[in-house]
C-alpha cells in the first residue's frame, strides 16, 4: 500500500480517528474539570455510547455487529488486564445490549 | 407418549448423579454445622421447637414467630430424622434432594418454556443453574430457605409464559403457582422473593406491552394470574403470617429492618458491592467473598489459573450470541429472558459505581426496598435462571446442523462441570484455615441431647460454661463447630444461659455471674438464683475456656469443691452440675433506681452491696417504685446529664439532598423550586454548612460561597431566637438543651475546618460574624444551670424517692482524681467539701445527709485526662496493606472519647477506626469499624466513643477498604478523652434483711404455657425465667401481676400459701387459627387443581 492511498484511506476515515482521539482526550481531561470528576464512569460511558451509535450509524453497522465487535473489545481489554477501560467498554456494551432488546421486544416477532 | 419419555430418561438419570455430589463432600459422619449454616443436630427436636410462637432456644426465651415459616424446611428434615440414620447420613440425602430439585426444576422450565427443544439442550440449562458460582458460594453453609426459592424460580416462570401462549388458565396457574411458593416459601423470608418478583413482574410487562393480541384479554388473565397468586399464597401461608402481624403489632421489640439505621445499611450494601462491576457480572463473578477472603477455598485460582479466566468470559460470548441469533429470528421469550438477565445485573450491582446511586436512591426512597439490602444474593438466582436458559437456546440453534449433537452437549456439559470444579474437588466448607463448616462432632454431644431431652433431673434453667466465648461472643469448640449462634440452639430445646454483651442490666447481671463464678466468689450462688439458674455444665472442650485466668481445671476443682453443688453426670468433656438450693421465694430485694449506662457498673454495684453494704440479696433494677413491703433497702443513681453532652454524638443528618449552588443540577433545582428551605433553624443552619463544605470541596469561587454565608448567618439568627424562647420557659427540657449545645458545637468544628479555604476579605468577615454568633448561642446554653463546659468538671442531680438518711458513694477508679492526688473536690447543693478518695478499695463514702424528696446538685471537680502524645503523624494504606496501628497505649477502665481528623491529599476515602482491647485479633474485615470519611485536602472531625471495662493495653488501628491505589494519611488531630462519667450512688437502708420463705417448681406444659407450683408462709417474688412480654398472660389473677425487672426479665408478685398459677403466651391463639385458615386454603386449592386435571378427561 502506497502512501497516496493511505492518505486517501486516512482522509475516509478521518471523522472516525478524530472521534476516537477525542474520546481520549475526553478520557484525560476529565479528571481536570470540575463537576464531571465525581461522576467520570457516568459521563465517560454517556459519551462512549454517543460515538459508538453515532460511529456505526455512519458506517452502516447493524446494532448486532456492533455489539459482537463491543464484546470482543470488552474481552480483549480485560484479557490484556486493561481493567478500568474494560469496565467502562462493559457499561458501554450493557447498555447497548438494553437499547437493543427493547428494540427487539417492541419489534414483530417470528415466534412467541 | 412413551417415546417422549423415553427421550427423558438419559438427561434425568444424569441430574441424579450429579446430585449425589453431597455424597462426595460429607464422609466419615461429618456433618455441615455452624457459621451460618443453622443445620440442626437433633431435627425433631428442632422442627417440634417451631411449632410454637415461643421459644426457649434463644436469650432465655423469646418470640420467633419470623421463623414459623422455616415449616416445609425443617419439616423435611424432621421428615428424614423418623429414618434409622445418622444426622450425617439424613444430610446427605437432603442436600442430594435439593440438588435434584433445582435441576429437575430447571430442565421442566426448560422444556416448557422452549416447546421444540430438545431434551440434552434442557440438560444443559439444569447444570448450569445447578452448579454455577452463586449457588455454590451458598452450599458452604446450606441456606435451605435460598435454595427453596431457587427450585421454585424456574417452574413459576414457566407457568407464567404458559398463560402468555393460552397453554394454561391464568387461575389454575395462579392457584398452582400460589400452592408451589407455599412449599418452597425460603422459611417466610420474603426479600429471597426478589428474583421471583424481578422474574414475574418483567414478564408481565413485557406480556401486557410488547404482545400483539387484544390487550384488554391480555389484562385480564394477567389480573387473574396476580390475584389467585397473591390470594392463595397469602391464605396458604396464615400459618405464620397471622401470628406475625399480631407479634408486629403488639411487641415492643425493634424490627430487624430498622437496625443499624440507613447510615448502617449503606455502609454494608457499599461493602458487598465493591467488585460487583458490570464486567465481573457478565463473567458470573462478583461474590464479594471471593475478594476479601484471602483463604477463600477456591476463589484464587480463578484469579490466576488462565485457563479459568480465559473461560469466564464464554458467558458474555454467549448472551452476545443470543442476539446474534435473535437478528436471525426474533424470539420474545428469549428477549424478555435478556431483559431479566439486564435488569438482574443492574440491581446485583447495587451501588457499584458508575450507577450504584441508583440503587442508593431505591433503598433510601423506596419503602420497603431495604428489605433487598444484599444486592447480589438476592437478584443472582434471576440472572442464572436466564442465562441459563439462554445459554442452553443459543446451544441449540448453534447445534442444529451438528449431526452428533449429544456428543457435543456432553462435551458442553463435562467442560462446563470442569470449570465448576470446586463442586468435586475442592473442600468448599473451609472458609478460613482454621475454620471450616463441615465437622465430626464427637458422640457425648449427641448423648448429652439424648439426656436433656429425657430430663430426668428435672432442670428447669442451665448455665453454659462457658457456652460462648467471653472475648468475642462466638460459639466454638475444639471439634470445628464455630458460630455466633451457640451451640445448644441447634441441639436441643433446652433453657440456657450464656454469656452475652452486655446491653442492659439483665446481661450484665449475667456478665457479674460469670466473673464471679471464674473468681470463685461466694456470692455467685444469690446471683444465679436470681437469674433462675439451677445447674451449670462445664463444657472442655471449648476453646478459649480461660476467663480472667481461671483454667478448665480450677472451675471444675471449684466445683468439685463447693457444697451447694452436685455433679449429675459426665459426658465425655462435659460435665453437668445441680445447685442444691430450691428456686426461691424472694421474700426480699434491694430496689436499684435508675438502669445501668456503661458496661461494668453491675460489676461495680455488686460490689458495693455485697463487700460495703454486706447484703446477700437480689437486686432489682426499677425506674418505678415496685409496690412490695419486702424492699431492705434503696440505690438511687446520681444522673450526669452533662456527661452525655460531653460526648458530642448528637449529630443531625439532612434527609434530603442537597443541590449544591453554581452547580448544573444546582440551577436547575433553584429553577424549579427543590432546593428545600425547613423553616427549621435547626435543619436550615445545618443545610447551609452542607452546601458551604461542598462548594468548599468543588473548588468554587469565593464569590459563589458568599451568598450561601448570607443565607447560613441568617439562619443562626432564627437559631438564637428558638434557644432563647426554650430557655426561656420554666419548664426547661434538658436533653433538647443538650442536643441544641451539640449541633452548635458540631456546627462549629465543621465551619472551623474552612477556615483555611476563606478568599478574600468579604469572606472573612462573614466566617468571623457567624462564628461570633455561635459563640453567644453557646454561651447561652451554658449559662443555664446544670452545663459546665470544663472537661472535668461533672453537674450531676438526683431526686431520692422518699426522705431520709443516705450515704453518699462514689466509685474511685472512673475518677481522674484516684490516678493523682487521692483527693476529690465535690459540692452538694453548693456545699463545697473534699473528700479522701481511698485508690485501694473500689469505692468511697463521700459523705452521709439527711435528704428529702426534692433534686438535690452534686458537682464533681475531677483532674484532666492526658492526652497521649506518641500517635504516629501519618500511615499509609492501599490495596495491600489495608490497615495500620496508629497508637498502642496502655488505658484505664471508663468511657472514652476520640476527636480524630484525617487528611489526604490525592484521594478521597472511606476509612475506619479499630480499637482493639490487648489479645484481640485484627478485624476479619476492615470495613467492621467506626467510619471516618476523608474528603480530598478537607480535614473532617469524626468522634468515635468507646468503652473499656477494665484496664487494658489498647491499640487504635486505621483501616481502609476501598482503596485501588495507595494514599498517604495523615493523622492531623488525635484528641483522646476520657469521659469520667462519675458514679455516684445513694444509698438508704430500710428495714433488716429477713430469710427466704419460700420456694417454687417450674412445669413447662409446653412453649407457650408454664405451670408456678408455689409454697411461701410470705408475700414476694418469683423469676418466671423468660424476658419480660406483655403477651405473656395469667388467667383469673391480678394483671398487675406481672413485674419488668432488671430492664428485661419478668417476675410475678404472689401471695402467701401453697397454690398452683398457670400462664399462657396469648399469640398462640392467631397460631391455632393461622393454621386453620392455611389447611383449609391448601385444601380448597388442591380441590380446585384436581377438578381442573379431571375437567379434560371429563369432556
Amino acid at each position: 500500500m502506497n502512501l497516496p492511498k493511505l492518505i486517501v484511506l486516512f482522509e475516509k476515515y478521518i471523522l472516525y480517528i478524530g472521534l476516537i482521539l477525542f474520546c481520549l482526550l475526553i478520557n484525560f481531561a476529565i479528571d481536570f474539570v470540575p463537576y464531571l470528576n465525581l461522576e467520570r464512569e457516568i459521563f465517560l460511558t454517556a459519551i462512549y455510547i454517543i460515538v459508538v451509535y453515532y460511529i456505526a450509524y455512519k458506517l452502516h453497522f447493524s446494532a448486532i455487529k456492533l455489539l459482537t465487535i463491543l464484546t470482543a473489545l470488552t474481552v480483549v481489554f480485560s484479557l490484556i488486564t486493561f481493567t478500568s477501560f474494560a469496565e467502562v467498554l462493559a457499561n458501554v456494551l450493557y447498555f447497548v445490549m438494553f437499547i437493543e432488546v427493547i428494540r427487539i421486544l417492541r419489534s414483530k416477532s417470528d415466534e412467541n | 407418549m412413551l417415546q417422549k419419555l423415553k427421550a427423558h430418561i438419559i438427561p434425568v438419570i444424569v441430574l441424579l448423579v450429579l446430585s449425589l455430589v453431597p455424597f462426595l463432600w460429607l464422609k466419615n459422619d461429618a456433618v455441615i454445622l455452624g457459621h451460618d449454616a443453622g443445620t440442626p443436630l437433633s431435627p425433631s427436636a428442632h422442627f417440634t421447637d417451631r411449632l410454637s410462637v415461643w421459644t426457649y432456644r434463644y436469650a432465655g426465651g423469646s418470640d420467633q414467630t419470623f421463623a414459623l415459616g422455616g415449616f416445609f424446611v425443617h419439616g423435611f428434615e424432621y421428615a428424614l430424622d423418623q429414618l434409622p440414620l445418622s444426622v450425617s447420613d439424613q444430610q446427605k440425602i437432603e442436600f442430594s434432594i435439593y440438588f435434584l430439585l433445582m435441576g429437575l426444576s430447571m430442565y421442566v422450565s426448560a422444556q416448557l418454556i422452549f416447546r421444540k427443544l430438545e431434551p440434552q439442550f434442557a440438560l444443559i440449562a439444569a447444570v448450569i443453574y445447578e452448579f454455577n458460582h452463586f449457588i455454590l458460594q451458598a452450599w458452604f453453609i446450606a441456606e435451605r430457605t435460598k435454595f427453596s426459592v431457587y427450585i421454585a424460580l424456574p417452574i413459576l416462570a414457566a407457568l407464567l409464559i404458559m398463560v402468555f401462549r393460552k397453554q394454561l388458565k391464568p387461575l389454575t396457574a395462579g392457584v398452582l403457582s400460589g400452592l408451589i411458593m407455599t412449599v418452597f416459601n425460603g422459611g417466610g423470608f420474603l426479600p429471597l422473593y426478589a428474583s421471583v418478583f424481578l422474574t414475574l413482574g418483567v414478564s408481565i410487562i413485557c406480556y401486557l406491552f410488547f404482545f400483539t393480541d387484544n390487550f384488554l384479554n391480555r389484562l385480564k388473565d394477567t389480573a387473574i394470574y396476580c390475584i389467585s397468586v397473591v390470594t392463595v399464597y397469602v391464605l396458604c401461608n396464615m400459618f405464620w403470617m397471622l401470628p406475625y402481624y399480631w407479634y408486629v403489632k403488639t411487641s415492643f421489640s425493634q424490627l430487624v429492618g430498622e437496625a443499624g439505621g440507613m447510615a448502617g445499611i449503606l455502609n454494608w450494601v457499599t461493602a458487598i458491592s465493591q467488585n460487583t462491576s458490570f464486567l465481573n457480572l457478565f463473567r458470573l463473578q462478583g461474590i464479594q467473598e471471593w475478594y476479601v477472603n484471602p483463604e477463600h477455598p477456591y476463589a484464587g485460582k480463578y484469579f490466576s489459573n488462565p485457563l479459568l479466566i480465559l473461560f469466564s468470559y464464554v458467558p458474555i460470548v454467549v448472551i452476545a450470541a443470543a442476539f446474534l441469533q435473535l437478528k436471525k429470528q426474533r424470539n420474545r421469550i428469549i428477549a424478555i429472558l435478556l431483559l431479566v438477565l439486564l435488569l438482574a445485573i443492574f440491581l446485583m450491582a447495587g451501588s457499584h459505581k458508575p450507577f450504584g446511586f441508583i440503587y442508593v436512591f431505591l433503598l433510601k426512597y423506596v419503602p420497603g426496598f431495604i428489605a433487598f439490602r444484599t444486592p447480589y444474593y438476592k437478584f443472582a438466582p434471576a440472572f442464572f435462571f436466564a442465562f441459563a436458559l439462554i445459554a442452553s437456546y443459543v446451544s441449540a440453534k448453534y447445534l442444529t446442523t451438528v449431526k452428533r449433537r449429544s456428543i457435543a452437549v456432553t462435551a458442553i456439559v463435562i467442560i462446563y462441570l470442569f470449570y465448576n470444579f470446586p463442586f468435586f474437588t475442592s473442600n468448599i466448607f473451609q472458609y478460613t484455615s482454621e475454620r471450616t463448616t463441615k465437622v465430626e462432632v464427637p458422640s457425648y454431644v449427641y448423648e448429652y441431647a439424648d439426656y436433656i431431652e429425657q430430663n430426668p433431673d428435672n432442670l428447669t434453667r442451665t448455665a453454659l460454661f462457658p457456652g460462648m466465648s467471653f472475648r468475642d461472643y462466638t460459639s466454638q469448640y475444639n471439634w470445628g463447630y464455630w458460630s455466633l449462634a451457640p451451640l445448644h440452639s441447634l441441639l436441643d430445646n433446652h433453657q440456657y444461659l450464656i454469656p452475652q454483651r452486655a446491653t442492659n442490666t439483665e446481661s450484665e447481671l449475667v456478665a457479674e455471674l460469670y466473673r464471679a463464678i471464674a473468681l470463685n466468689q461466694s456470692e455467685w450462688i444469690t446471683i444465679a438464683q436470681t437469674l433462675g439458674v439451677d445447674s451449670i455444665l462445664v463444657e472442655n472442650d471449648f476453646n478459649e475456656f480461660n476467663y480472667l485466668d481461671a483454667s478448665s481445671e480450677e472451675i471444675q476443682e471449684n466445683f468439685k469443691a463447693n457444697p451447694e453443688l452436685t455433679l449429675i453426670k459426665e459426658f465425655g468433656e462435659w460435665q453437668l452440675y445441680k445447685i442444691n438450693t430450691p428456686k426461691l421465694v424472694h421474700s426480699n430485694y434491694l430496689q436499684v433506681y435508675a438502669p445501668s449506662t456503661r458496661i461494668g457498673e453491675i460489676n461495680h454495684i455488686s460490689n458495693l452491696v455485697f463487700t460495703y453494704l454486706n447484703f446477700k440479696t437480689p437486686l432489682m433494677y426499677s425506674a418505678t417504685k415496685i409496690e412490695s413491703q419486702n424492699r431492705v433497702g434503696t440505690l438511687v443513681k446520681a444522673d450526669c446529664h452533662d456527661c452525655q453532652l460531653r460526648r458530642e454524638l448528637t449529630f443531625l443528618a439532612d434527609p434530603n439532598i442537597i443541590f449544591v449552588p453554581g452547580s448544573k443540577l444546582g440551577y436547575l433545582a433553584r429553577l424549579l423550586g427543590l432546593d428545600h428551605q425547613y423553616n427549621n433553624p435547626t435543619l436550615d443552619s445545618l443545610q447551609k454548612l452542607y452546601i458551604l463544605q461542598a462548594l468548599v470541596q468543588r473548588k468554587e469561587p469565593g464569590s459563589l460561597r458568599v451568598p450561601t454565608w448570607h443565607e447560613y448567618i441568617k439562619n443562626l439568627h432564627d437559631y438564637e431566637e428558638v434557644i432563647d424562647r426554650e430557655l426561656g420557659n420554666e419548664n426547661l427540657n434538658h436533653t433538647s438543651i443538650v442536643n441544641h449545645y451539640s449541633n452548635i458545637s458540631f456546627q462549629k468544628n465543621g465551619i472551623k475546618d474552612l477556615a483555611q479555604f476563606i478568599n478574600g476579605a468579604v469572606e472573612a468577615d462573614l466566617y468571623l460574624e457567624a462564628l461570633e454568633k455561635m459563640r453567644q448561642i453557646e454561651q447561652k446554653i451554658l449559662a443555664t444551670r446544670k452545663i459546665t463546659t470544663a472537661r472535668n468538671n461533672y453537674k450531676l442531680t438526683v431526686v431520692p424517692p422518699e426522705p431520709g438518711d443516705y450515704d453518699v458513694y462514689a466509685y474511685n477508679r472512673l475518677l481522674n482524681a484516684s490516678t493523682n492526688r487521692n483527693t476529690l473536690k465535690f459540692s452538694m447543693n453548693n456545699v463545697e467539701t473534699t473528700a479522701q478518695l481511698t485508690p485501694d478499695k473500689q469505692w468511697t463514702l463521700l459523705t452521709t445527709q439527711s435528704l428529702q424528696n426534692q433534686e438535690y446538685t452534686i458537682e464533681i471537680k475531677d483532674d484532666t485526662f492526658k492526652n497521649p502524645t506518641d500517635v504516629k503523624p501519618s500511615v499509609t494504606l492501599g490495596a495491600d496493606q489495608t490497615c495500620e496501628p496508629i497508637l498502642e497505649h496502655e488505658l484505664r477502665e471508663g468511657l472514652y472519647l476520640i476527636d480524630i481528623s484525617v487528611l489526604s491529599e490525592t484521594t478521597n476515602a472511606n476509612l475506619t477506626l479499630h480499637i482493639l482491647k490487648e489479645g484481640q485479633p485484627q478485624p476479619l474485615l476492615p470495613y467492621w469499624g467506626n467510619a471516618i470519611e476523608v474528603l480530598q485536602n478537607l480535614g473532617r472531625s469524626s468522634i468515635v466513643d468507646f468503652d473499656l471495662p477494665e484496664d487494658t493495653k489498647t491499640t487504635f488501628l486505621l483501616c481502609a477498604f476501598s482503596l485501588k491505589v495507595p494514599a498517604e494519611f495523615k493523622v492531623q488531630k488525635f484528641e483522646l478523652s476520657r469521659q469520667a462519667n462519675p458514679l455516684i450512688y445513694l444509698y438508704k437502708k430500710d428495714q433488716d434483711q429477713r430469710p427466704a420463705s419460700g420456694s417454687y417448681e417450674i412445669t413447662r406444659d409446653s412453649n407457650t404455657q408454664t405451670t408456678y407450683t408455689i409454697s411461701t408462709n410470705a408475700p414476694g417474688m418469683i423469676n418466671s425465667l423468660r424476658p419480660y412480654n406483655p403477651n405473656w398472660q395469667i388467667t383469673g389473677y391480678s394483671p398487675d401481676a406481672f413485674v419488668r425487672i432488671n430492664e428485661g426479665m419478668s417476675n410475678i408478685i404472689v401471695p402467701e400459701g401453697e397454690y398452683k398459677i398457670t400462664e399462657k403466651y396469648t399469640n398462640e391463639k392467631y397460631h391455632t387459627f393461622g393454621i386453620q385458615v392455611s389447611l383449609l386454603a391448601a385444601m380448597l386449592s388442591i380441590s380446585y387443581l384436581l377438578y381442573q386435571l379431571w375437567l379434560p378427561k371429563k369432556k
